[in-house]
Order: structure tokens, then C-alpha cells, then sequence
């Protein structure tokens, strides 16, 4: 336990090493008490989080380098010779409030530009600008996004024409870079910008991930095709995890609960088909009891064991297994993060803004 | 469905063939009436009945819908004839008014408007050679076929727009075998019901 606690401290040891006030330091031994609580199955948790981990963890170090590369993308695919005219005619998006990830991640695009470019982007942010970027680390449900962009889209930058119309005319370009997408979410965010704008925004709308969540399994054919890297449980479930979905307040049950027990069609997520079923079993299990605790006469209809998700949906969770640096997604399983006094759990990711 | 063949005076009625031109909505080929089935984003109303012809083949449904043009997308229908269901001539009519239902649907505001615009007019499908969906010009101003689709075009005018029946959700075809994608398709829903009460996501979502 000690050795796979090690491992696991190698890869998760910058966790919000940048944020001085975090409530507790990522250490080996927080690490073991953290799986401890999931009593015999302390040992398991971890070799299996350890199996897929390294793949969905994003160091500051690994953030920096991916957004590098990024900027080096969105210069190549636009036709500038040099990232100053890239910069010079680039808007990047600066709307989400002070503590979330854009900010964060536009930190470094600034570090980026001005230590390897010499290039400071604040300086020409009045410049009349063609293309415009939105950077944000995951898009789970899609609505963070939609919300960001599709504000934008309808506002009218010329004072005369929507935004929207001159990224159809192609005057203007979009692009959203992200870490992580999930597909489900992502298609949500793409119907509805195409009703509510324009269909031609599914062609023009451009789009870089590093990783994407394969979660979308309404129709077999697509779902055969998902790799399902993320917690989905299968129907075979305790009676009171039965119980529990049964008794949720949630008025859509279009979006499956359960995944088909034959999928994924090849496991190359979890290492193995047994380990993901015993360790989605686990996380749903004891989501449902630090659930259980919550005393609130109205509790957030979006908090699931297996993570946030939207408030109709009839699931357990959006189920992520995502994490950055920065900040851990409230779509993760509550195991992960669930930190409420008086419901004895410690989180092994520290939060820096979450309440009920 | 028995269909029985119609002469149209070209005068009297309401003619559409392209989609650039006036009527142009009216064609299962006209873009901007993009459509959602079972979570799954489908370009355009043809692009959506060619793949219910296949629907034991969804490599092949997926290969239509991904064409962007709808056009492209009849084309590669064209490919696999051999593999329609079996029944699709006794279905086809059916299946296409529910394609047309789930377009109006999904495009109220848009589609509901050509509708509008026909005045009640008949509607007539013009061809070249298609005398089964469309009608053909035998002589000057004289149309002939039996126009299925301006047919089925008028009777979802009726149902829905001249009786102000809004159309809100649509139930699948009752057919054996109706599937996209392997699954069985669902009741599809106009969009604003969805984004109404925030079925795909919550707008204060963290």
C-alpha cells in the first residue's frame, strides 16, 4: 500500500501547490488515510486509481506544455508567421469569475507569451480583433460554456450585427481550447448553439482537447464505439443504490443511469472488467452514504455520488475522472472531494470553493 | 399507404424543386433544419429517411448522417439499396411524415413559417423524373404524380398549422424494427422544451 501510495504522491504532488491557503498538503500518508476509508478495500482503490491515473492527471507542468502546444496550434491553423501577430489579432476570453480555471489557465498563456515570445497580449486587448479563443480546463455538461460563448455570440461587438453572424460569414473565428470535453456534453452545447444561432456553428465552431470523456451511450451503435472512460455504473446494483436513484427529484430520465453491462466492448480504461465494476460499486456505494449525511431540508439537486450533474437528469452523477492541478471538478465522484464537517470523510483532493 | 397518381395545374398551386428558390424550406433537402434523434445531431430531413432505411445497418446510417450535404447524403444511400428493410415501400410514407413531423418539431418557427406562406394552396413537389414523391411537367403548366411528399406536406399543414396544433413532441413510427443506431428511436421533442426546463444542462452550473 505504502509503494502504490508513493506512486500516486508522484503524480498528484503539485495538487494546488500553487495556491498558498489549501486546507491540507498532498502527502503519501494523506494519501493512505484517504483510502482507508474505504476499509478492505483500501489496497484495491488505490492500485486501480494508480492503473488509470497517470493518463488523466494534468500537472501545472503538463498544463503548460499542452498550452504551448496549443498556442503554437492556433497560430499554425490561423496563418500567422509569428505569435505576435497572432497575439496582436487574438482575443482571448476573460469572463469567468476570479477563482475558476479560466483566469488560472490565461496566467499561463500570459507566462507563456512573454517569456518564451516576448509578446504581453494585455497590451493590444483593445486592438480590433479577428479571432477569439475561450480556454477553460473541462467541459462536463456543457452548460459553463455554452453559457460563456453563447453570450457572446448574441452581443454585438460592431454595435450593429450579432456576433454570431460574422464567426458564419467567417469574418471572425471561435475556438474553444479545453483539457478534457466530455462527448455527451459537448453535443448538448453543440445542438443548442445550433438552434439557438445557427446550424452552420457546428462547421465553423473550432474546437482543441487534449482528452475527451467518452460518456454519450443513448444509441448502442455510438455507445459500442465509447471507451467509457469514466464511472458509469452497470444495473446490477445494492437495493439501496436502487433506492436511491428511485427517490431522486429528477424529472428527466432520457440520459441513461446505467451503462450496458457488455461495455465497453474492450476495457482500456480500468484494469480490468471485474476492477471497473468493483470500483464503480465502490464510489456509487459511498457517495450514497456521505449523501445520506447531508441534514439541508433542501439539499442541491445537482449533487450526486458520482459527481455534479444536471439537476433533471436521473442519474448517479456525471462520473468524471478528470483531474488538473488547479482545482478538482465538482462532476468528480464525491470520494474524491467531499469535505463537509461532521460527516467524518476526508477528501483526498482539498477544495477551494464547494459547499452543499 | 396506397397513393393514386394527381394532375396539378401549375397556376393553381404552390411549386417548390430548389431549395435556393422560393418554397425552398419545403424540400427534405433544404438546410438549416438541422434535427435531433436520440441524442444524435442528423443535418437534414432526407438525411434522416435515408437512414430509416436501413435501419439493421448502422454503419451505413452513420455514413449518411455524417454528410453534411444532403444531397452527398442520398447519394451514399443510393449505395446500399440492397440493404433496405424489407418492408420500405409500405412504410415509406409513414416514415416520412414522422420525418416531417419531427422537422416542424425541431424548426417550428422557420418551417412553420413556409408552411404559412403556401396560403393554403396545394403543394407540389416539382422533378424531372420523380413522379412517385414529386410531379413532372408533361406539358406546359400541366403537372402529373403523385406528389407524396407536397401531399404529405399539406396534411402536416393542416394537422398542425391551420388548426394551430402546436407540435410540441412526436412519437416514433409504430413499426417493427424502427432504430437509429441500433437502439429504438424515441419520442423526439421541439428543442425549446428541452432548453425550457434545462433537460441538457443547468445555466448555473458550477
Amino acid at each position: 500500500m505504502q509503494d502504490l501510495a508513493e506512486q500516486i504522491f508522484e503524480i498528484i504532488k503539485d495538487y494546488q501547490c500553487d495556491y498558498p491557503d489549501r486546507k491540507f498538503e498532498i502527502t503519501v500518508e494523506h494519501i493512505i488515510s484517504w483510502a482507508n476509508q474505504f476499509g478492505d478495500d483500501a489496497e484495491f482503490v488505490l492500485s486501480e486509481f494508480l492503473h488509470f491515473l497517470p493518463q488523466v492527471y494534468i500537472s501545472k507542468e503538463k498544463a503548460k506544455d499542452l498550452i504551448r502546444t496549443r498556442l503554437l496550434e492556433i497560430q499554425k491553423f490561423y496563418g500567422y508567421k509569428t505569435m505576435n501577430e497572432m497575439v496582436v489579432n487574438t482575443h482571448f476570453f476573460n469572463v469567468q469569475r476570479e477563482y475558476k480555471s479560466q483566469p488560472e489557465i490565461l496566467t499561463i498563456v500570459d507566462e507563456i507569451l512573454q517569456e518564451e515570445y516576448m509578446v504581453d497580449y494585455k497590451e493590444s486587448l483593445e486592438d480590433p480583433k479577428t479571432n477569439f479563443i475561450y480556454f477553460d480546463d473541462i467541459l462536463a455538461t456543457g452548460g459553463t460554456v455554452y453559457r460563456d460563448i453563447s453570450s457572446w455570440l448574441e452581443s454585438k461587438d460592431d454595435g450593429v450585427n450579432e456576433n454570431y453572424k460574422a464567426i458564419i460569414n467567417k469574418t471572425k473565428t471561435l475556438a474553444i481550447s479545453l483539457f478534457c470535453y466530455h462527448s455527451f456534453g459537448y453535443s448538448n452545447m453543440e445542438w443548442r448553439l445550433m438552434k439557438q444561432f445557427d446550424d452552420k456553428i457546428k462547421k465553423v465552431l473550432i474546437v482543441g482537447t487534449d482528452y475527451v470523456v467518452e460518456n454519450h451511450i443513448k444509441t448502442k451503435w455510438i455507445a459500442e464505439n465509447q471507451k467509457l472512460n469514466c464511472v458509469y455504473p452497470i444495473e446490477e446494483q445494492s437495493k439501496t443504490t436502487l433506492e436511491y436513484l428511485a427517490g431522486l427529484e429528477a424529472e428527466n430520465d432520457s440520459v441513461p443511469a446505467f451503462r450496458p453491462s457488455n461495455l465497453p466492448k474492450k476495457e482500456t480504461f480500468f484494469s480490468s472488467q471485474e476492477n471497473r465494476i468493483k470500483l464503480e460499486k465502490i464510489f456509487l456505494e459511498k457517495g450514497i452514504e456521505l449523501l445520506d449525511k447531508v441534514q439541508t431540508e433542501n439539499p442541491d439537486r445537482r449533487k450526486r455520488p458520482l459527481g455534479d450533474t444536471v439537476r433533471s437528469h436521473k442519474t448517479f452523477g456525471t462520473g468524471t475522472l478528470f483531474f488538473t492541478w488547479r482545482n478538482i471538478s465538482n462532476t468528480c465522484p464525491l470520494v474524491f472531494w467531499w469535505d463537509v464537517p461532521g460527516h467524518n470523510w476526508t477528501p483526498l483532493f482539498c477544495v477551494k470553493n464547494r459547499g452543499l | 399507404m396506397k397513393i393514386t397518381e394527381r394532375t396539378y395545374n401549375r397556376k393553381d398551386v404552390v411549386v417548390f424543386k430548389s431549395t435556393k428558390a422560393n418554397f425552398g424550406g419545403l424540400s427534405n433537402m433544404a438546410s438549416g433544419y438541422s434535427l435531433r434523434v436520440n441524442d444524435i445531431i442528423i443535418p437534414s430531413a432526407e438525411a434522416l429517411y435515408q437512414a430509416c432505411r436501413y435501419p439493421l445497418f448502422p454503419s451505413i446510417q452513420q455514413e449518411i448522417i455524417e454528410q453534411n450535404s444532403p444531397m452527398t447524403a442520398k447519394m451514399i444511400s443510393r449505395k446500399y439499396l440492397q440493404y433496405t428493410r424489407q418492408d420500405w415501400e409500405e412504410v415509406k410514407y409513414s416514415i416520412m411524415y414522422w420525418v416531417l413531423k419531427v422537422k416542424l418539431s425541431q424548426n417550428f418557427e422557420k418551417f412553420s413559417k413556409v408552411l404559412l406562406e403556401t396560403n393554403n394552396k396545394p403543394i407540389v413537389e416539382l422533378s424531372n423524373k420523380d413522379k412517385d414523391w414529386a410531379a413532372i411537367e408533361v406539358e406546359k403548366s400541366i403537372l402529373i404524380g403523385k406528389n407524396a411528399l407536397g401531399r404529405l406536406l399539406m396534411q402536416l399543414r393542416e394537422e398542425y398549422i391551420n388548426s394551430s396544433n402546436y407540435i410540441e413532441c412526436v412519437q416514433p413510427v409504430d413499426i417493427f424494427g424502427f432504430l437509429l443506431y441500433g437502439s429504438q428511436i424515441e419520442t423526439v421533442c421541439n428543442p425549446r422544451v428541452e432548453f425550457e426546463n434545462n433537460y441538457l444542462f443547468d445555466l448555473d452550473f458550477a
